[in-house]
């Protein structure tokens, strides 16, 4: 424990030591904490984002006002056989006009409903296809088979055209996203490695004299790895306020409109899965740290 | 104690640092190793505390063959060697009790155990008075005395001194010399590395005379023949 807290006490004095290269690194750190996080936090929207627009894709099957029950019941099991469905809702007579009474409640519509007098909504069938692209598949199936005949009028909704923009946009931005987090890894490498490089040196004399008087190993190299810990961890604080905080006020509204109806706010998006965001910076932040603090400490401090 | 097994040291370029170097020291001696620079002084000093490995031979010390000893096992040979040199390597911005402190914190001792062993340490250098100065407060002396207390902080079985006298007046020196010395009668071994003629005749102890890397005579009450 003596031995744990003086190397800690050693690397808090290199980190104050070297303040200007310490900020400069944590910097740098803090920048690709930063376009990881929210790449990631965008691969998440994006995924909600087509996520529900897939959902949106759907043929819907009103049959005959006449017909019974157990035959639409029948086409929904015969419907369910098919590969390309994923899920059949049926929506009886009365869920129907419910649902009708809710869309319209503050309309006029509502008044012609009452001068009919009774329920003319007959019964109906939403088919969800597996994937987008199989909803041809479903429009053929109920409008080539035994129930044609019974069938007053199919309604086919179609996103298929909102979904393919919204996946070349987010592809796009996920592809900058990538490109500039790979840059910012190599430039924070390679800073991290000359900081400890230069505390090495600055600290040449004292690093001597643990050597002469016979200090272990962990006492020399310990204070380094720990100080590139700190940075990792200090960069991701840094990094999370400032997606917290400024940027995704800024931002949200934005990006917010651009997903509007498709996918949960931004900003919620981002509470939801601010676990993983934390734990994914202060992970990258202390593993890019001690890789790159490891490759100076091999290279340039001799035990 | 120590014991030099035709040991050689050949650095890259073929440059013959110690040829055959064979020697024996005992437990509680005090020796003088002589010669001009470039006879293989220093090597000597640096082979024993494992910071270059011979290029033949074999170094044992106590019962442990150090020319096989294990990268994290140098740490352990170190706190068993004190050593001192002429420029005292002290670290300028740590006050003297800091200095020998360090030498323990970097260890692992604990801090109370700190506190009681380095006043007794500046007790035996005679510095016990000027703990709180920096080194740039004290003179060539009273800072190769911190380096001392340093040195004996682990309580050593062997004290290696190089050139220790070097940067200092005479008075100053004989000082040292005279600490060495008594750091020896407590039991001690002490290894002295130097060129000094007046200092090495004055001692009147063992004298091994190193030249060009070649081991040219052992004295057991010698004096400085170069």
């Amino acid at each position: 424990m003596t031995a744990f807290l003086r190397i800690i006490k050693f690397a808090l004095k290199n980190f104050w030591r070297n303040l200007a290269l310490s900020i400069v690194t944590i910097t740098i750190l803090v920048l690709v904490l930063f376009s990881t996080s929210f790449l990631l936090l965008l691969n998440i929207l994006a995924r909600t984002a087509t996520g529900a627009v897939e959902n949106k894709i759907d043929v819907s099957v009103f049959f005959e006002e006449r017909v019974a029950e157990e035959k639409v019941l029948a086409a929904k099991n015969e419907w369910e056989k098919s590969e390309a469905v994923k899920s059949i809702e049926y929506i009886s007579k009365d869920q129907a006009l419910e649902l009708f009474k809710t869309k319209h409640k503050d309309d006029d519509a509502i008044k012609a409903l009452e001068e009919v007098g009774r329920n003319p909504f007959g019964q109906s069938l939403v088919l969800k296809p597996k994937s987008p692209d199989q909803i041809d598949d479903l429009e053929k199936l109920v409008n080539g088979g035994d129930y044609k005949s019974v069938i007053k009028q199919t309604s086919l909704s179609d996103n298929r055209n909102d979904l393919a923009k919204l996946k070349a946009v987010t592809d796009n931005i996920h592809r900058i996203g990538l490109g500039a987090s790979i840059m910012f890894v190599i430039i924070a490498v390679l800073v991290i490695h000359s900081t400890i490089k230069m505390t090495i040196y600055t600290q040449q004399q004292e690093i001597s004299i643990m050597r002469l008087v016979g200090a272990s190993n962990i006492f020399i190299q310990g204070p380094f790895i720990v100080e590139s810990i700190l940075y990792g961890l200090i960069a991701s604080l840094i990094a999370m306020a400032i997606l917290f905080f400024p940027l995704l006020g800024m931002v949200s509204p934005f990006v917010d409109k651009f997903f509007e109806g498709y996918a949960e706010n931004i900003f919620q998006s981002f509470l939801n899965n601010a676990w993983l965001i934390i734990l994914l910076q202060i992970f990258l932040g202390v593993i890019l740290s001690i890789a790159s603090s490891g490759f100076a400490i091999r290279k340039h401090l001799k035990v | 104690m120590i014991n030099f097994q035709s040991v050689s040291k050949i650095y890259p370029g073929n440059i013959t640092a110690l040829k055959e170097a064979t020697f024996n020291i005992a437990p509680g001696e005090f020796v003088s190793i002589v010669g001009q620079s470039g006879s293989g002084k220093t090597t000597v000093i640096r082979l024993l505390i494992a910071e270059e490995s011979p290029t033949l031979g074999k170094i044992i010390i106590g019962d442990w063959d150090i020319t096989k000893i294990h990268h994290s096992e140098i740490p352990i040979l170190r706190r068993q060697i004190g050593v001192i040199f002429q420029d005292f390597k002290l670290l300028i911005k740590k006050t003297a009790y800091e200095n020998v402190a360090f030498a323990l914190e970097v260890s692992g001792v604990p801090s109370s155990r700190i506190k009681t062993i380095v006043p007794q340490v500046f007790k035996i250098v005679g510095l016990e008075k000027k703990m709180d100065r920096f080194p740039k407060q004290m003179s060539g002396g009273e800072q190769q005395r911190v380096a001392i207390a340093r040195a004996l902080i682990h309580r050593p079985k062997i004290l290696l001194a190089d050139e220790p006298t070097g940067n200092l007046d005479s008075i100053n020196a004989h000082e040292i010399i005279d600490l060495l010395l008594k750091i020896n009668e407590f039991g001690t071994t002490v290894i002295l590395v130097t060129h000094n003629r007046e200092i090495v005749n004055m001692i009147k102890k063992r004298v091994i005379t190193l030249d060009h890397g070649h081991l040219v005579s052992d004295q057991a009450t010698g004096k400085y023949i170069l």
